[in-house]
């Protein structure tokens, strides 16, 4: 009893300050944990080697070029001049135009999934979602080039025609012309950006659903048993809840659009050129640029063409992670993580 | 009550409204199937004008089921089926050319969990079936319908000074009244309650059965409840639905709540008011 | 029908697996080998896939990536590939774009594998009708890709064609986005023979393998992408380069180009050969350009039937010693380099002129053999027990002129009406695909050198894909058993292997390929839909 008494001080922790507990896990569970601990880290590490390396890669070329490798336009690396302006530019306007055509078709797709399919076309069309995101984004690209490109001038030619005092629609040829000149046209930022909200679609469509399928069931019936209409029901219960889910997966698109590459290697012409007709020839993406010129780069050249990948590995993660808060902090998003 | 009356789909919020003894609602010969199993074979029941007709029994036994036929919230659940007819006021809510909108209009309904709008304030979530059903009315006579709505539904006193706050931040019981406020905005015929206090305390509770006392004048009101007390605080008219092992359910008895409960006449009846199963 | 295309294919593949067992156990009697890897060249790319294909049956397993010369060269300087393909040597520097470009000390000796002609496919069509007939000079042709000329209504275009003027339409230059041996070829043509147009539009004088791309032109990727840019229906108006096999796969027509007698000329089997007998061949042994090729007197060929654009194709090979430089390259990986470079040119000469490129003379086969004899040099372990010119059914051989071209003997001469200032034919030029006559082979052959005039009009069509009756001739090289002379036999004999490739399968097996397709638009199609019922069917179960 008194030796007990004795060490009872040097134990016992004053109870105004929480104790430190252990977990007590079985051996099984501690395994586990760390195996899986493990695993969170490696993606960590491949994320954060990744940005490392491009990082590491873009130093001598932003040393010698300083900031005009973000003015300059054209991407000459046997003359010096070196610049992403137009392929960043290139890249948003490819980006752009493909949220452009995505989001309302996805919108659209993943509501009529949720609310308005019968359950029985409900599972095929979610099914066939997820085939259309799992097509190599080649075959897209193939696509677009030979079934899309020659249906989708005819598009640009009317646009050009009825709207080309809007710069954006403008086409430095003449629409009217007898024969009018196709190529202009093709291999454009409009037809890449079509091909590319091909593949946008079915990835903001899947997370759409998903959070529109979380719609609380009582809000639901709630707003039903007020009288309102299916489409009443998505606009008051539906789209209220999922606003989150919607941007997100809007965005997790974007940051898919803006880093496609085989599709738009296949479609456009490489052309450095600060424009903003997006319905005419010639355009370049960065990873486009990396595909297309990475082969027979030389050291310095190779780094320049890594910077120009650290830029969009930078904006990519900006965007993802602007769509992982902005899902989040939404009500339908609480349970959800991506 | 001429027999258009279910088409109609202007709500016009000038007419004062219409006295609930008017209202009849008849279920007839009622079947209900879920992905082909049936639930629920040939019930029938009379709802008197002005009351409060209560629907007990045990769990699964398909009062819940029979309640959502009763506003046609029932189809809306994938592979439900049913059959026999509802008749309000003697015209059949499931004849071919009614639209199943001005059906719910006409006949509420009150959910087991309170489910407010989240994104929309106290006021708007009051006004929420006019805005659902597209019924365009002036910002006075608006104003003038949330007050009249959540005093019947007795809030007012409690949330009319800040009607601008979002509907989650109310308690338990609050939202449930908000949600019977919303239902009456709409000035339903019939009101249908599925277990309208059991997910609350008892003090809410009490609340929610004193609006419904206060509504029966206006309104007939049709409560699924699990509480025996309740039902015989709060109906005239009780139905006992009853499903044998592995039968559809069925309405065992139904009668004045008195008769049911103090005199029943089939056993099993008896034995489920005595709390001897369920 | 469909069920007896299937068998008929299934015969095929009977003979074909009984023919591969047969040489694959004499082919394991010479040496073991390796699967090597090659890249470059996508002008020669469907020549070098048709013989991997073949040798594949051999048991010689080669993976080639047409992923453009510039890169090829590249791979193969940085040890990332076994061999490469290419038009050109390595540079030292591109002349133009200052891109570096040498072997990086890897040792290598350039071993010519075939001859072709670049090719000008191209969309003119008004009135639903496509323009087949077209014909350029070498300058027209210089001034329509250096931007000058931008119209095909354009007077000088109109005099090509004798008067007859195009409509009016944009031009659309089509041009190769890569460093490709096209664009080398090409641009090469054009700094020789019109220096002035090129330089004043390059902005700097030679030769580049980067087509520098200005203004209305579309910039593609690679000979298909280029080739199937230029045939989509959004296209017209639009004119490529490519290897003359691109346009014969596709049955598209390519320009007639004008030569030195006035000729205008297709890039047909025989008036590349004819005219690559003026390329002078660098024959310094102990040159590191040992039988790379001077073009310039090819483009001013005086022969009527001569196609300016013509050149050979080298493969590079590996000629260091194993293990160091060369830790890759195993004796069996060299067998196969080995074997490879000896079927390419001997056997595998046979069957690349139908499909658009033209077969190599004796000379460059000898030298061949010559540069095949190196890899045993470096590694004794190789076997070239086979490396037999006794064997080497090249179709090009005559007896006792090792100098000499079989094809170009035999090669017909231009129509008249495809002379400068007459014509232009009224019929679709001869090669031009489809329209080749079945009897072309039997005149040509049986008609040797006489040929003249426009009897041999018909007798060029050695491009038609026409399945297996394909109108090209067939020679192989014999032992006379009695008098124990070498003799070529030529014969109008059917092809002995399929040609390879999509665009070439014989049409006969289009309709099986049609079911084929539907077969799996439909699997395609039903396995989600099986997928979601057994979902469906699962979630009605468990609930």
């Amino acid at each position: 009893m008194s030796t007990s008494a004795s060490s009872t001080p040097t134990t016992l922790r004053s109870h105004s300050e929480p104790r430190l507990l252990e977990p007590g896990l079985e051996r099984s569970d501690r395994i586990f944990h760390g195996l899986s601990t493990l695993t969170g880290a490696f993606v960590l590490l491949v994320t954060g080697g990744i940005g490392l390396f491009l990082g590491l890669q873009a130093i001598p070329t932003l040393r010698h070029y300083g900031l005009s490798f973000f003015t300059t336009v054209v991407w000459q690396p046997e003359l010096d001049h070196i610049g992403i302006a137009a392929v960043l530019l290139g890249t948003l306007e490819v980006a752009l135009v493909a949220m452009t055509l995505a989001f309302p078709l996805a919108l659209m797709l993943a509501l009529f999934i949720s609310d308005y399919a019968p359950v029985k076309i409900k599972s095929y069309l979610v099914s066939a979602v997820d085939l259309m995101a799992a097509v190599p984004s080649i075959i897209y690209g193939l696509w677009g080039f030979f079934l899309l490109q020659p249906h989708a001038i005819t598009l640009s030619r009317w646009l050009s025609q009825h709207f080309g005092w809007f710069p954006l629609f403008h086409v430095d040829t003449d629409p009217n012309a007898a024969v009018w000149q196709q190529s202009r046209y093709t291999s454009s930022v409009f037809i890449a950006g079509a091909a590319v909200s091909m593949m946008a679609i079915p990835l903001a469509c899947a997370v759409m659903r998903a959070v529109f399928d979380q719609a609380p069931q009582g809000e639901r019936e709630a707003a039903m048993a007020l009288g309102g209409t299916r489409f009443g029901v998505v606009r008051t219960v539906v789209l209220p809840f999922a606003r989150g889910g919607i941007i997100g997966g809007s965005m997790l698109a974007l940051g898919r659009a803006l880093g496609e590459t085989a599709a738009v290697l296949i479609i456009i012409s490489p052309a450095y050129e600060i424009k903003f007709r997006v319905l005419e020839a010639g355009t370049q993406t960065i990873s486009a640029l990396i595909a297309g010129n990475f082969g027979n780069a030389t050291a310095s050249q190779l780094s320049a063409l890594m910077t120009a990948g650290f830029v969009l590995f930078l904006i990519t993660l900006l965007v993802n992670t602007a769509a992982a808060v902005i899902i989040r902090r939404s009500r339908s998003g609480a349970g959800t993580d991506i | 009550m001429t027999t258009t009356d279910i088409e109609t789909t202007t709500h016009d919020l000038s007419v004062t409204h219409r006295a609930a003894s008017e209202t009849h609602l008849d279920a007839v010969g009622i079947s209900a199937w879920f992905s082909g199993t049936r639930v629920l074979e040939d019930v029938s029941l009379s709802v008197p004008p002005a009351t409060v007709t209560a629907l007990i029994g045990p769990s699964g036994c398909g009062k819940s089921t029979f309640l959502r036929i009763l506003n046609r919230m029932h189809e809306s659940i994938p592979g439900a089926q049913m059959a026999g007819e509802v008749r309000l006021n003697g015209d059949d809510i499931y004849a071919p050319g009614v639209r199943v909108t001005t059906v719910r209009k006409r006949i509420g309904m009150v959910f087991q969990k309170p489910n407010p709008f989240p994104a929309m304030s106290i006021g708007d979530n009051v006004t929420a079936g006019l805005a659902l059903t597209r019924t365009k009315v002036s910002r006075s006579q608006r104003a003038e319908l949330i007050e009249t709505s959540l005093t019947r539904a007795g809030l007012w006193r409690e949330v009319k000074d800040r009607l601008d706050q979002p509907g989650s931040a109310l308690s338990g019981g609050q939202q449930q009244r908000l949600c019977i406020a919303r239902a009456l905005a709409v000035q339903p015929d019939v009101l249908l309650m599925d277990e309208p206090c059991s997910a609350l305390d008892p003090t809410s509770t009490r609340r929610i059965e004193e609006t419904i006392h206060e509504l029966r004048s206006e309104v007939t009101i049709v409560i699924v409840t699990h509480n025996m007390q309740q039902a015989v605080r709060v109906s005239q008219q009780a139905a006992f639905f009853l499903a044998e092992e592995g039968q559809p359910g069925g309405i065992v008895e139904q009668g004045s709540t008195d008769d049911v409960f103090h005199r029943p006449q089939d056993p099993r009846t008896a034995k489920y008011v005595h709390g001897d199963f369920g | 029908m469909m069920r007896r295309h299937f068998r008929r294919g299934g015969t095929l593949t009977t003979c074909l697996a009984a023919l591969a067992l047969l040489t694959s156990s004499t082919a394991g009697a010479a040496g073991s080998t390796a699967l090597i890897q090659g890249s470059g060249s996508s002008w020669a790319a469907n020549a070098v896939n048709q013989w991997v294909a073949d040798i594949a049956a051999d048991g010689v397993q080669v993976v080639y990536t047409p992923d453009g010369d510039a890169q090829g060269r590249q791979d193969f300087a940085t040890k990332t590939s076994d061999f490469s393909v290419t038009s050109i040597g390595y540079q030292g520097v591109d002349p133009v774009t200052g891109v570096p470009d040498t072997s990086q000390g890897r040792s290598y000796s350039y071993l010519p594998i075939a001859a072709g002609g670049t090719a000008f496919p191209y969309q003119i069509r008004y009135d639903g009708k496509m323009v087949r007939n077209l014909r350029l000079s070498g300058q027209t042709l210089t001034k329509i890709f250096t931007n000058q000329i931008t119209n095909w209504d354009d007077p000088e275009i109109t005099a090509d064609n004798n008067g007859h003027a195009l409509p009016s339409i944009p031009i659309t230059p089509v041009v190769q986005s890569e460093g490709s041996g096209a664009t080398a070829q090409l641009t090469l043509y054009f700094a020789t023979q019109y220096p002035k147009l090129w330089n004043h539009f390059a902005g700097a004088p030679g030769m580049t393998e980067y087509f520098p791309r200005q203004g209305n032109q579309i910039a593609q990727n690679g000979s298909s992408g280029a080739m199937n840019y230029v045939s989509s229906s959004a296209a017209n108006g639009s004119i490529g380069y490519v290897e003359y096999s691109y346009a014969l796969s596709q049955n598209y027509p390519v320009a007639q180009l004008l030569n030195a007698a006035g000729y205008y000329t297709l890039p047909t089997q025989y008036n590349v050969a004819v005219a690559l007998e003026k390329a002078q061949i660098n024959m310094d042994k102990n040159s590191p350009d040992y039988l790379l090729q001077n073009l310039s007197h090819v483009y001013t060929d005086p022969d009527p039937r001569a196609y300016p654009l013509s050149s050979y194709v080298y493969m590079i090979e590996p000629t260091g010693v194993y293990p160091s430089p060369e830790p890759n390259i195993t004796t069996a990986k060299r067998q196969s380099i080995a074997d490879f470079a000896y079927y390419a040119i001997c056997q595998g000469q046979r069957e690349i002129g139908p499909i658009g490129y033209s077969p190599l003379p004796v000379n460059l086969v000898e030298a061949g053999f010559g540069q095949i004899q190196k890899l045993k040099t470096a590694d004794p372990g190789v076997d070239l027990q086979r490396l037999n010119i006794m064997t080497c059914a090249n179709p090009t051989f005559v007896l006792g002129h090792p100098d000499a071209n079989y094809l170009a003997q035999i090669a017909p001469q231009p129509r008249a009406c495809d002379k400068n200032g007459a014509g232009p034919c009224t019929t679709e030029a001869a090669s031009g695909g489809g329209t080749s006559g079945g009897n072309s082979s039997g005149s040509s052959s049986g008609s040797g050198g006489t040929t003249g005039g426009n009897s041999g009009g018909t007798s060029s069509g050695g491009g038609s894909s026409g399945g297996g009756t394909v109108p090209s001739v067939h020679y192989s090289l014999r032992v006379d058993p009695r008098t124990g002379q070498i003799i070529i036999a030529a014969h109008g004999a059917t092809g002995d292997a399929a040609p390879v490739g999509m665009t070439l399968a014989p049409q006969n097996s289009v309709s099986g390929g049609s079911v084929l397709v539907v077969f799996l638009v439909l699997v395609a199609l039903v396995t989600p839909v099986a997928v979601a019922t057994r979902r469906s069917k699962y979630r009605r179960s468990s609930r």
